[in-house]
């Protein structure tokens, strides 16, 4: 047990790199908007692309979602967190020098992303896109962020951890797990590295880590911070802290568990898609006793909403919080993914909770925050209360668009007609009748901007009219007098909690004598909770002790995340038993070696060059690689996709929205010329296309010289090269650039062999062709290219 | 009993083992802060916290140096 004396001491508050986060979040806030709007210009208009190649959509939306996720809700997130734990703490920050490597690294990190994604650098995850070298800084920042807060709370001045410090230490540890794990990656240059995971199980990886992104940084961080400002904003306690402490320790040990959800009638083993969508539909309790707990703490104060611009913001926020978190686990059930999937709903729902929930927090914070920064009154409130509903309208016109075209859109792909063939067999007409929807986007994406430029202006008014303020307060230490760590550790809910995953364990995989005694166990431990309950006679209860024991509390965080965690590397580790890279099978053509064969090929050189620029253009935001087993899939686009076939494909490229048709079976589709047409002119062979045009691959040239060098990594992650075709990559690829440009040379066009173009209609043509069995293209799709 | 339920996709197990953990914890928590924590003032204290901060504003919040 440790034990300090109580003494009065004068604590000034570090509110200069709060005010510092701020003016980063209104910055890269009108930034990561403003690439927004253009990369909604893109998809209306496609000429909106200039042509450029570090201006296309491909490379400008991974732009557009880094900035606002990690530039805009990330310096939003540090500046509130560093503002409320100082005061929740009663303790200055611990550091001044880490506090400002955090900012200032921060913002190295969002200006590497800006000139690295336009040029192509990408490791080409979504919301995981940052080359190595960022990535590694990303680690460096963050562990200088956790040691500044755990610092903090070990010298805090208050005895118990309130409910937002609770989401700022699971948002800081879960955050620190996600990233390691999903950007294990082996270098093969100073801008380019390889996924350690391959096909199924990257996916799964990415997902686990893409949809905790959503959950552990724009949703865990916000909810500490509306848990602090809004009863600050409404001068009201938290409607009930009982409440909090159900929210939190529900909402992060789901959470994590949910991420396969974005991996619905994929080639992921189904077990796992069904744990994702069981613990996705369960996230609805907890996220719904948040959102009213946040609205509740408003009783008494609704008074506030009709003068208040920065209340406004909040009830709005936490609106949308609740719609997000109603719609998220709808579309985790498997038949509404079915429809929902890869469609413009997806879109709206993202943008629901990016805009409506984080934007809207933000917006409120700011209003709040920054003329208490600068000892001033916000210049003008007139000119909130416009923004609020210019960004009100412009957020339900970009939702409720984006719902029409979605909905719209997966009816189109699955319609039958009576024969039950499709009734729209080719892709583009279901894209040109989403256009006037994509209009309508632009509009509210326009008008969210707007209000997001009145914002700008309204506050650098209030800045320029204020001073900056320092904060000095007296504050009583006090005696830490509670439990040490492993009698914590001992608790009664801690037990309590082991014994019932124990006695679940045995319930669903032992046989019938163990299953009874399981449910005879859960009957005794039923009965001893309500004893133990009976008899309790402590001052102070357990969550109350452990409030008061930071590193007690942090280590149970950990626990709470990583029991999910772990559960989901069970299937990375299963899926590779059931994804065998050879098969007892002798009658293969490829690749016999005795008895066995591989079940898929490796990538050529020149494909596996190919594939690199798919990566770099970022091919996959806009076509997915996954064949659904749905009737209306295999007529459009071939055989399903098996995960045999994706055994080598690091980073996998499954995708997440097809606003341009399935590449999987790609491969043999169309001749060489049509792929040569469609990338440098996209209208040309598929009238209507929003696609880019991207003529600068015909005269870029592929450096053949680092083609061996990345086969080496590559054979380190599991891909069967030998060291001759390692040796002889170069000259393997000439020939197989020899052979495109040779066939495109009879149909009059030039094009040099290690041209990029050569490259990516190798990958392009290689896609979906493995050894097993390939349904040929449909019928009607095959006619139509005949016909045009 | 479940080795039969469970015999052609036993890994079926893992998502309901989970919903039967998390059920179970779950209720353990509902009961816990409704029962044990029923007479808690220190709840009270703590739902507070952000206005017990000194005020709503930078200038009443404490000593403030400009």
């Amino acid at each position: 047990m440790q034990a300090t004396t109580p003494v009065t001491k004068r604590v000034v508050y570090d509110d200069e790199v709060v005010r510092a986060f701020s003016l980063a979040t209104i910055i890269w806030g009108a930034v990561g908007l403003l690439v927004g709007v253009l990369v909604a210009t893109q998809l209306s208009f496609w000429q909106a692309n200039l042509g450029l190649s570090w201006t296309s959509y491909g490379r400008l939306r991974p732009l557009h979602t880094n900035a606002v996720i990690f530039a805009f809700v990330g310096n939003m997130m540090f500046a509130g967190v560093y503002y409320s734990t100082q005061r929740l703490l009663k303790a200055r920050l611990a550091s001044d020098l880490l506090s400002w490597i955090h900012f200032w690294g921060w913002q190295a990190v969002i200006v590497g992303a800006a000139i690295t994604y336009p040029l192509g650098l990408s490791q080409g995850k979504e919301y995981a896109e940052l080359i190595w070298p960022l990535d590694l800084l990303v680690v460096l920042v963050w562990v200088a962020f956790g040691v500044n807060f755990f610092w903090t709370l070990a010298r805090r001045n208050e005895r118990n951890l309130y409910v937002a410090v609770w989401f700022y230490i699971s948002t800081i540890i879960t955050i620190a797990v996600l990233y390691i794990v999903n950007n294990l990656q082996l270098p093969t240059s100073l801008t380019h590295s390889y996924s350690i995971f391959t096909g199924v199980q990257d996916a799964l990886v990415q997902w686990w880590y893409g949809h905790n992104a959503v959950a552990f940084f724009l949703t865990t961080p916000i909810l500490g911070i509306m848990y602090y400002f809004l009863p600050k904003a409404a001068a009201r306690p938290v409607y009930s802290y009982r409440l909090s402490i159900v929210h939190f320790w529900s909402l992060i040990f789901i959470y994590i568990w949910a991420g396969p959800h974005h991996l619905l009638y994929t080639a992921l083993p189904d077990w796992a898609q069904t744990m994702g969508m069981i613990f996705s539909v369960m996230l609805w309790a907890p996220s719904w006793g948040g959102m009213l707990n946040g609205l509740l703490t408003l009783r008494g104060a609704w008074d506030k909403l009709r003068t208040d611009p920065v209340i406004k913001f909040y009830i709005v926020a936490v609106t949308f919080y609740g719609m997000s978190t109603f719609e998220g686990p709808l579309l985790s059930i498997k038949s509404v993914s079915a429809l929902g999937h890869y469609t413009d709903w997806i879109i709206g729902h993202v943008h629901g909770g990016a805009l409506g929930w984080n934007g809207f927090m933000a917006f409120g914070m700011l209003y709040w925050l920054v003329p208490r920064l600068w000892s001033t009154q916000l210049k003008s409130v007139r000119l909130a209360e416009l923004h609020f509903w210019i960004a009100t309208f412009g957020i339900l016109l970009y939702v409720v668009s984006m719902w029409i075209s979605g909905v719209s859109q997966g009816l189109f792909w699955r319609a039958l007609d009576a024969e039950g063939f499709l009734k729209y067999p080719d892709f583009i007409e279901g894209l040109l009748a989403s256009r006037f929807m994509y209009q309508m986007r632009l509009i509210g994406g326009l008008a969210y901007f707007a209000g997001a430029l009145l914002m700008v202006g309204n506050l650098w008014a209030t800045i320029r009219g204020g001073r900056k303020s320092t904060v000095e307060i007296e504050v009583q230490g006090y005696a830490h007098d509670g439990p040490g760590f492993w009698a914590l550790m001992r608790g009664a809910p801690v037990l309590y909690s082991l014994a019932v995953i124990a006695l679940s364990l045995v319930l669903f995989f032992s046989g019938a004598l163990g299953s009874a005694i399981a449910l005879a166990g859960f009957g005794v431990l039923a009965i001893a909770g309500a004893l133990s309950i009976g008899m309790e006679k402590s001052r102070r209860s357990w969550h109350d002790l452990i409030e008061g024991h930071s590193l007690a509390f942090t280590v149970l965080v950990l626990v709470a995340i990583l029991v999910g965690g772990l559960v989901e590397i069970v299937p990375l580790v299963v899926a590779k038993k059931d994804v065998p890279a050879q098969v007892a099978h002798a009658d293969s053509v490829w690749a016999a070696k005795g008895e066995y064969v591989f079940v898929q090929m490796p990538y050529s050189p020149l494909e596996v060059e190919g594939r690199d620029i798919y990566v770099r253009e970022g091919c996959y935001v806009c076509h997915s690689q996954m064949v659904r087993p749905f009737r209306h899939e295999t007529l459009r686009y071939g055989e399903y996709s098996r995960a045999t076939e994706f055994i080598y494909d690091t980073p996998f490229q499954w995708g997440s929205k097809r606003t341009g048709p399935d590449l999987h079976r790609e491969g043999g589709k169309y001749a060489n010329i049509w792929h040569y047409l469609h990338m440098i002119d996209p209208r040309s062979t598929s009238p209507g296309s929003n696609m880019p045009s991207y003529p600068h691959l015909k005269t870029h040239r592929v450096d053949l010289g680092a083609t061996a060098g990345k086969m080496r990594v590559l054979r380190k992650l599991g891909v069967p090269y030998d060291e001759a075709q390692i040796a002889g990559a170069s000259a393997t690829a000439r020939d197989q650039g020899g052979l495109i440009v040779a066939d495109l040379a009879t149909q009059g066009v030039t094009l040099a062999p290690d041209s990029e173009l050569a490259a990516l209609i190798a990958y392009l043509q290689r896609l979906g062709r493995g050894p097993q069995p390939v349904a040929p293209a449909p019928a009607a799709v095959a006619a139509r290219e005949v016909a045009r | 009993m479940s080795e039969w339920f469970f015999r052609d996709n036993p890994l079926l197990a893992w998502p309901l083992a989970g919903l039967g953990i998390f059920v179970a914890a779950f209720l353990m928590v509902i009961l816990y802060v409704t029962v044990v924590l029923r007479r808690d003032r220190e709840l009270e204290r703590m739902a507070a916290l952000p206005l017990d901060d000194g005020a709503t504003g930078a200038a009443e919040e404490g000593v403030v140096r400009t």
